[in-house]
């Protein structure tokens, strides 16, 4: 297979520097810098229109940027496309078909378009995805399933170092997506790197190790799944009496952010510095009601999530709220 | 140029079974038709209606071959050049890394590899009934039957290139063979005949094309208006291809994929 044999020495399996791409006067990616390190389901959320797809088409040259350059599994971009892409495989968007083509013969037409070596290995990509026994049926015939596992196999033909997989999940059954997500995970223990276009948060946080938060083409945050949800604000829900006197106590409290009222309950935001220390600052908040005489029912920390952190980072917030 | 290319654009022409079916239909088919029509006229009453075959019938049979291969080769042309992008297919094709412009030149050989066999069936047709019904009239001599064979393929496969190539412009294949049908059997014939335009009227390719067949009679394919010498037809009918190629190919290597 030609293309690079490895990763890069520096271990980056994508990097962006100052990646600009304009629709008119519309700044779709607004100066990116991203880093993708070689071997991990690398998570790539936003809100719809955030610029992920139109990132992941000028990385893949299917539109070009206004300004900025990238390099792909160390090969610079435009002048190595062909090379970097030679290992690359990728879903964009929905995976299109031929729809009178078999599956056989879809991948068949996109092996032509890769070196020879691609052919050989059409039919281990089939069997891998469990679509041999479909493989001589027109793709036309094929669930939305079929379709997204055929792409996967179209993807793996490339024998991808790099798989960019944009909004896999959708359209997909839960068990479905249980598979999927377990085949991404396998990709990434053979050493592969997976770059994880989705809007499914939860997914992402199962799935990925690393992610960037992207919204209106600007890139907010990158790095671990965990660095970045630990970084967000947990916070704690209590039911109790007197709720306005209890407030009004809590909002006494150092550890304290935000106090929202909804419905019985309190929910009340700890700063986020304060996140290590949460089993501390709700024996603390239990403590200091008690001691004032209210009655405290019930007390529940909310994991620290993904989603969350998502939306106190991007401009869905406000809309959310 | 890589033959899988190749191949792969052949097949997704040729899976596609109404436009296969119905090219060979409209040629082979239509031929057969028409010939048993006629047949039976001769024999119901040979002395009103002469043997189907012969040289004079040979050159109408010829004529309903070009005309009708025209049209398919239009329909498969634009076809080749729009059925990535209209599947939602090119862009997987782009991000193998594959240069843009091997896409492209892959699907000219691609289409006239479905485009041959199809008008050569048709060919051998007109050449049989006009072999072996010719009845006592003089037939084509082999030399003449493996011009005129030059003379279709050309003539077809020139409808084929530039519809190829305006549709991948376009990006529409409906639109192409809207347009290319309506400027090659309406457009182009009228402009024939408005005399004021002049030698300007040379850049149409439809007299060119005619005027490489001394075998058709003039008026089946073009309304003969408008003179050429042999080369100024071939100079027009090269620049028609290289100017429907370039803008295809430039599309090709610029649309957003």
């Amino acid at each position: 297979m030609s293309g690079p044999s490895s990763y890069p020495a520096d271990g980056v399996a994508i990097e962006t520097n100052n990646l600009t791409k304009r629709f008119g006067d519309v700044i779709a990616v607004n100066g990116v810098n991203l880093s993708v390190p070689q071997g991990s389901a690398f998570g790539f959320v936003g809100p719809n229109g955030a610029g992920k797809t139109t990132l992941i088409r000028t990385l893949l040259g299917l539109t070009r940027s206004n300004s900025g350059d990238f390099r792909i599994l160390g090969c610079s971009i435009p002048e190595e496309r062909s090379l970097a892409l030679a290992r690359v495989g990728a879903i964009i968007e929905e995976p299109r078909f031929h729809p009178f083509l078999t599956g056989l013969e879809n991948l068949k037409v996109i092996a032509a378009a890769r070196e020879p070596e691609a052919r050989m290995l059409i039919r281990p990509a089939l069997a891998r995805v469990g679509l041999t026994d479909r493989a001589d049926k027109r793709v036309k015939t094929y669930s939305t399933g079929m379709r997204q596992r055929l792409g996967i196999a179209r993807c793996l033909i490339a024998d991808p170092l790099l798989l960019i997989l944009d909004e896999p999940m959708n359209g997909l059954d839960p068990a479905g997506i249980e598979e999927l997500r377990e085949m991404i995970r396998a990709f990434v223990g053979e050493g592969k790197t997976v770059f994880l276009s989705s809007h499914l948060l939860d997914e992402v946080q199962k799935t990925c190790d690393h992610v960037a938060i992207i919204d209106k083409g600007s890139i907010l945050m990158q790095g671990p799944v965990k660095d970045i949800a630990r970084a967000g604000h947990p916070s704690v829900r209590i039911r109790c009496d007197r709720q306005d006197d209890a407030a009004g106590l809590l909002e006494s409290r150092p550890s304290i952010e935000r106090i929202q009222r909804v419905d019985d309950t309190l929910i009340v935001t700890i700063d986020a510095e304060l996140g290590s220390g949460l089993d501390a600052v709700v024996a603390d908040l239990n403590r200091h009601l008690v001691e004032s005489g209210v009655s405290v029912f019930a007390l529940e920390t909310e994991d620290i999530s993904l989603e969350k952190r998502f939306l106190e980072v991007t401009s869905r917030l406000e809309t959310w709220e | 140029m890589r033959m899988r290319l190749i191949n792969a654009e052949w097949l997704k022409l040729l899976e596609r079974r109404g436009l296969l079916w119905g090219s060979l239909a409209s040629t082979v088919g239509g031929l057969i038709i028409v010939f048993a029509i006629v047949e039976g006229l001769h024999l119901a009453d040979p002395s009103q209606h002469g043997p189907v075959g012969g040289l004079n019938w040979f050159s109408e049979w010829l004529a309903g071959l070009a005309l009708v291969g025209a049209v398919v080769a239009i329909i498969i042309g634009a076809t080749a050049g729009t059925a990535d992008v209209s599947s939602g297919v090119f862009r997987d094709l782009v991000a193998t890394g594959c240069p843009r412009w091997k896409l492209f030149a892959a699907r000219i050989p691609g289409a006239l590899a479905l485009l041959i066999p199809i008008i050569t069936l048709g060919y051998a047709v007109v050449v049989v009934i006009s072999v072996f019904f010719a009845g006592p009239k003089p037939v084509p001599g082999v030399s003449l039957i493996m011009q005129c064979y030059g003379w279709v393929l050309l003539f077809t496969g020139f409808g084929l290139v530039v519809a190829l190539g305006f549709a991948s412009f376009i990006g529409s294949r409906a639109s192409a063979i809207a347009i290319l049908l309506g400027w090659q059997f309406i457009a182009s014939p009228l402009l024939e005949q408005v005399s004021f335009l002049g030698s300007s009227r040379q850049a149409l390719f439809t007299g060119a094309l005619a005027r490489l067949n001394q075998v058709i009679p003039q008026g089946a394919l073009s309304t003969g208006s408008v003179d050429y010498s042999v080369a100024s037809a071939v100079i027009v009918l090269i620049v028609w291809v290289a100017v429907m190629l370039s803008v295809g190919c430039w599309r090709t290597a610029t649309r957003d994929a």
